[in-house]
């Protein structure tokens, strides 16, 4: 099932082409990374699925509901969580929930147990501070508390790690993953090993066009060669292990073998073979392609 | 409804804990002492000032309409300035902050965001306004004999329209520019200013909103009838009226 369609979305700002002609299709239930550098056109786009901009053409369907610009009953399936979400600094965190949820249409007994849920899942249960006296990292979560106070179908974060530092990133990571399942999840950024640790599926985006799209395994397969590289204490080992499989060593020097296997009988073979002789590599490692190295060959 | 009446509860809260709330009761508490105290006192002091220097200050006797005079004076400038200065930020503050697109985002219908502001400011307004009010007549009962005050309702249900008028014209500039300068552009400028430059024109008079602000006390005298009072009052409610379904259309367009 599809939750978000986004058709030929263009967008213009003087004269400058911020979205071009993009469309979109996101599967229920994934985490969809929507990823490129700033200013390539990922919050543009955000913000028109959210109906905060108005698109020169094209159009978004959330939940095979049409989108209108600044009537925004579409939002209703969606939640948003902002780069750097801004709250009223007079209201504790409770309250603010009561309010998010309240103006999403929940029962007072829906808003209590929403609110005590949310504030469990994000750690933030035991603060009784305004938001006011919060930290940013604290406020990122309570961000996210704050857009799915409505269960929604749809979460949307525009670069919700990119302010934090590491133990942010990784608090917010986790409620992510968290909520993976329950809750589809696009998220954009340019924080390229953060897709590469919650995402499904991605698209890259480029001077406001998608370059790239599909699931993370579809595309490291098909742009680029994956393979594994082994270093051993000794050449002796690494010859020796060369030798036993000739077809799939791609390059050898000194202590490290490359091997390109073709299929997964194959890997294992690699590995039975290991067993069988005795040999104990010092590393071996993936040469999978990174997110990165697709991101820079799709922007060249 | 629900949506709306949350929202009015924020706003509520937000006045509450940001203290404005209670400056704008002290004020008008301020200024209804002020206007009995100020016509009761103005001449013992000029007597006394006057006896000092060797001067004779001819003062009448003070009276209770003198106190009322004080009112409508002190109630326009004074309670223009703070109600100005109070509310200037009510819904440009929320461009500002970037503290609407949660809210937005949740699918709220955009109009119960500005009505909601509207009501509790306009609550407040009348809260403090009837503070004053209040205070005013109670000491001016202690200090004189009760009197009649004919139109009375006209005469301060005018003051309490111009509040809600400046209130109205707060909320379009915000909501139009997005800033407190659009805040006060609309409210001293177009509320105030040009309706004073407009006043030269003697014929506009009687529809003109400032009449709101300097006519009132002579309605109480009985030098002013409500028949040229009540066209200003009118045009008064309707620019308000525009002002707010403007709010509402500007803000149903505008990009967040």
């Amino acid at each position: 099932m599809t939750v978000l369609r986004i058709d030929s979305l263009t967008k213009t700002f003087h004269k400058v082409r911020a979205v071009d002609e993009i469309s979109l299709e996101i599967p229920a239930d994934c985490v969809f990374g929507f990823i490129g550098e700033n200013g390539a056109g990922k919050t543009t786009t955000m913000r028109m699925i959210l109906g905060l901009l108005k698109p020169d053409s094209g159009a978004v369907w959330v939940c095979d509901e049409k989108v209108r610009f600044g009537m925004t009953p579409t939002n209703r399936r969606v939640g948003y969580l902002p780069d750097v979400p801004q709250f009223y600094p007079f209201m504790t965190a409770r309250e603010y929930l009561r309010l998010c949820g309240e103006v999403s249409g929940l029962t007072p007994t829906q808003v209590k147990t929403r609110s005590n849920d949310l504030l469990e899942l994000v750690g933030l249960a035991k603060t009784k501070k305004k938001i006011g006296g919060y930290s940013r990292g604290m406020k990122q979560r309570l961000g996210v508390a704050q857009a799915l106070v409505n269960q929604p179908p749809i979460l949307i974060c525009d670069e919700p790690t990119s302010a934090l530092d590491p133990l942010g990133r990784k608090d917010v990571l986790n409620i992510l993953t968290e909520i993976r399942g329950e809750t589809t999840v696009v998220f954009s950024t340019h924080i390229l090993s953060d897709v590469e640790r919650i995402c499904d599926r991605t698209a890259l985006i480029h001077q406001g066009k998608i370059v790239m799209e599909g699931s993370l395994a579809d595309l490291k397969a098909r742009h680029g060669a994956t393979g594994w590289h082994l270093e051993f204490a000794d050449p002796d080992s690494a010859t020796s292990f060369a030798e036993l499989m000739p077809t799939l060593v791609e390059t050898k020097v000194g202590t490290e073998v490359t091997l390109r296997p073709g299929d997964k009988d194959e890997e294992r073979a690699i590995l039975r073979t290991l067993a069988d002789h005795d040999l104990v590599p010092l590393r071996f490692e993936s040469l999978a392609p990174s997110i990165e190295s697709l991101f820079l060959e799709a922007v060249q | 409804m629900k949506a709306y009446l949350s929202l009015c509860h924020k706003e509520w809260l937000e006045i509450l804990r940001t203290y404005r709330l209670w400056i704008m009761l002290a004020v008008f508490v301020i200024i209804g002492l002020m206007n009995p105290m100020a016509a009761k006192f103005t001449p013992a002091l000029l007597e006394g000032i006057g006896s000092s220097g060797g001067i004779v200050f001819e003062v009448p006797e003070p009276m209770a309409l003198d106190s009322w005079a004080q009112f409508f004076s002190n109630t326009v400038q004074l309670g223009t300035i703070a109600l100005i200065i109070v509310f200037m930020g009510l819904i440009a503050n929320e461009f500002s902050r970037g503290t609407l697109v949660n809210i937005l985002t949740k699918g709220v219908p955009r109009a119960s965001i500005i009505l909601a502001k509207l009501t509790v400011a306009i609550a407040v307004w009348t809260g403090s306004y009837l503070v004053c009010l209040g205070v005013t007549w109670g000491y001016t009962v202690y200090f004189w004999d009760p009197i009649t005050l004919p139109h009375a309702l006209l005469a301060f249900g005018a003051i309490w329209l111009w509040g809600v008028y400046l209130i109205a014209l707060i909320g379009l500039g915000g909501v139009w520019l997005g800033s407190t300068t659009g805040a006060l552009l609309t409210s001293v400028v177009g509320g105030i200013i040009v309706p004073l430059v407009v006043s030269i024109i003697p014929q506009t008079g009687r529809f003109n909103p400032i009449s709101l602000a300097g006519g009132p006390y002579a309605l109480l005298t009985g030098q002013g009838l409500p028949s040229d009072f009540i066209p200003a009052v009118l045009v008064t409610a309707g620019i308000t009226l525009a002002a707010v379904i403007g709010s509402i259309l500007v803000f149903n367009r505008k990009t967040i």
